[in-house]
């Protein structure tokens, strides 16, 4: 679990985030972070994976270290950036290799490219594994690089707006995805929304963010309500409950104002 | 990066695999350098440099010991540290266009060279180790402003750009400035140094040079993989736990020192530095432990070559080498230019 006090951050001399007190579901679960553009959730994401000075604390079993490492990634920790390098012409398993780069020497044991080969595989991608990664899809790009993260062998996982570029089938094939490593593994995983109904769906634990201040935060079930939700993005919603059990959120036609 | 461009390499890569690509590119290496050797106003034949090589000063010995050897040499040397330090910027800044010579590191290195030959003497400095370090200061100073330059506009891949060429413009006209404050004499060397020359190459130098280069590009192949992570992104790379900043530092340094010694000892010598990493790229893909040692050998190619190709073209007037790589660089530079705004 993760505990975040009094978290501040500064950026270019203007407070992004404003003490935030947060506390992420357990290991093995997903907990989502929503909240409108520019409320510092991007922000929020980088600063857990070390890139940001902050003041206040941020507490983890697993990385007991995590304040003293400023500028780079806590050992424990592994972050999906959002899309980009996509024209590289490394091959799949060798940019899934890059998750090791700080213990890869001159030569490669062979134990790792194994271990790089068998990443590659668990996601099902063993077919594309020597193919240049600017040929591959969407798709399968996003999750070559959560295969590269995967090879950190993080305890926590922090995914900005993984599904964000991907069209439906994938968007379900990589949040599944996503689901089952975090249970196999037993990882704290924290992603970036933007799609309220996979939130709902995929997440134990939620966060609310709002211009840099914690809306709401708790048990993805009581946080995400329509009132609550319609609060967070400033517009009306309405939910329904769907085939699966769970509550459909939407919104219909507005006008503008006259 | 082109289909076309990716079937071609896909193919060599297959038939040769990629040591032995570097193998071929060493073999020609050889090649090129008996070649140089062999070429000038004494023409002689390979069996002749040959034969010298392995027997000492008698004869055409010492043609090949005192003045073709030590020359050959410069040019392996100076053309493998400007095709490395090409690949190093154009990785660690993220664009195609940048090396040493575009992004005004090659013209700061000049101008401190140049300030040394109008203002060296009167401070009493000895040229033998004066000169080289003015130009490595000035190196170093292009180098940390275009990083800091380009940092403060926002660290993408346009802001370096933008900031190495201000820079360059910066460093031309206080040269220009040097020029026409200099007395004849200074300016005549200034102006000859300029051009890029190959012939004030002494074995002093020519060890030093080497020792430079072996040496950088032993440090910069520590960091080979960490290279090839930050190819993909910078910020790519920071989440694979790679502090970008100082790694580019780290970077612009080694640049600095390699551009700054290959420009004491020989002039500014344009183009090698962004074609070789491309013609390395090509044929190697983005692994950089292959990519390093690939844009040594092919920059040592061209600079060996065209080295060559001026001796031919003026068997006796031995036009400087920096003409001859901007005649053949420019046409490859426009290409690079049409490819990058079609082809991406």
């Amino acid at each position: 679990m993760l505990q975040l006090e009094q978290l501040s951050v500064r950026l270019a001399g203007q407070t992004v985030l404003h003490g935030l007190n947060l506390g992420s579901g357990p290991q093995g679960s997903i907990t989502c972070l929503l909240g409108p553009n520019g409320c510092g959730k991007s922000t929020l994401l980088r600063t857990l994976a070390g890139q940001l000075a902050y003041s206040g604390s941020i507490r983890h079993a697993h990385q007991p270290d995590w304040q003293h490492r400023h500028g780079t990634l806590p050992a424990k920790v592994a972050w999906l950036p959002q899309d980009c390098g996509s024209q590289s012409r490394l091959s799949a398993v060798e940019v899934v290799l890059l998750g090791k780069v700080q213990s890869l020497g001159w030569r490669v044991p062979e134990q790792l490219q194994q271990q790089a080969r068998q990443q590659l595989a668990q996601l099902g991608l063993s077919a594309v594994a020597q193919q240049p990664l600017c040929q591959l899809s969407g798709g399968q790009r996003q999750m070559v690089f959560l295969a590269q993260a995967l090879m950190r062998e993080p305890s926590v996982l922090l995914l900005d707006e993984p599904i964000s570029a991907l069209d439906l089938q994938h968007q379900q094939q990589v949040l599944a995805l996503i689901e089952q490593q975090t249970r196999q593994r037993n990882m704290l995983t924290i992603m970036v929304l933007h799609d309220l109904n996979a939130a709902l769906r995929y997440s134990q634990h939620c966060w609310l963010l709002q211009q840099g201040r914690v809306l709401a935060a708790g048990a993805t079930a009581e946080v995400m309500t329509p009132a609550l939700l319609s609060q967070l993005y400033d517009t009306p919603l309405s939910s329904i409950t769907a085939d699966d059990g769970f509550a459909l959120f939407y919104h219909g036609r507005q006008a503008l104002p006259a | 990066m082109s289909t076309l461009t990716l079937a071609l390499a896909g193919r060599w890569q297959s038939r040769l695999g990629r040591s032995g690509l570097l193998l071929l590119a060493a073999l020609l290496l050889t090649g090129s350098l008996l070649l140089d050797i062999a070429s000038g106003p004494a023409q002689l034949s390979i069996a002749q440099v040959l034969h010298s090589l392995l027997q000492g000063e008698g004869g055409d010995g010492v043609i090949v010991w005192q003045i073709r050897l030590p020359v050959a040499l410069m040019a392996l040397a100076v053309g493998a540290a400007l095709g490395v330090s090409g690949l190093i910027m154009q990785t660690v800044l993220h664009n195609p266009l940048a090396s040493s010579y575009t992004l005004g590191i090659s013209a700061g290195a000049g101008f401190g060279a140049a300030l040394f030959i109008v203002a060296g003497s009167s401070l009493g400095l000895a040229e033998a180790w004066g000169l080289p370090l003015c130009a490595l200061g000035f190196a170093f100073v292009a180098g940390s402003a275009v990083l800091l330059i380009g940092r403060h506009r926002g660290g993408n891949a346009e802001s370096y750009v933008l900031a190495g060429i201000a820079l360059l413009f910066l460093f031309q006209a206080l040269l220009s400035l040097l020029q026409y404050l200099a007395a004849p004499d200074a300016l005549a060397q200034i102006v000859f140094w300029l051009f890029g020359s190959l012939y004030k190459s002494g074995w002093h130098a020519v060890g030093l040079m080497w020792l430079t280069l072996l040496l950088a590009c032993g440090v910069l192949a520590r960091d080979a993989w960490r290279f090839t992570a930050l190819s993909l992104s910078d910020e790519r790379a920071a989440s694979l736990g790679i502090a970008v900043a100082r790694l580019r530092w780290r970077a612009l340094a080694l640049v600095s020192l390699l551009t700054g010694v290959a420009v004491a000892f020989v002039g500014t010598i344009g183009f090698v530095g962004l074609i070789a990493p491309h013609m390395a790229r090509m044929l190697l893909g983005e692994d950089h432990r292959l990519l390093i040692p690939g844009a040594a050998l092919s920059g040592a190619l061209l600079l060996s070559l065209a080295s060559v190709l001026g001796k031919w073209l003026s068997p006796g007037g031995l036009i400087p080498i920096g003409i001859v790589t901007a005649l053949i660089g420019l046409p490859f530079f426009l290409l690079l230019i049409l490819r990058s705004k079609g082809g991406q």
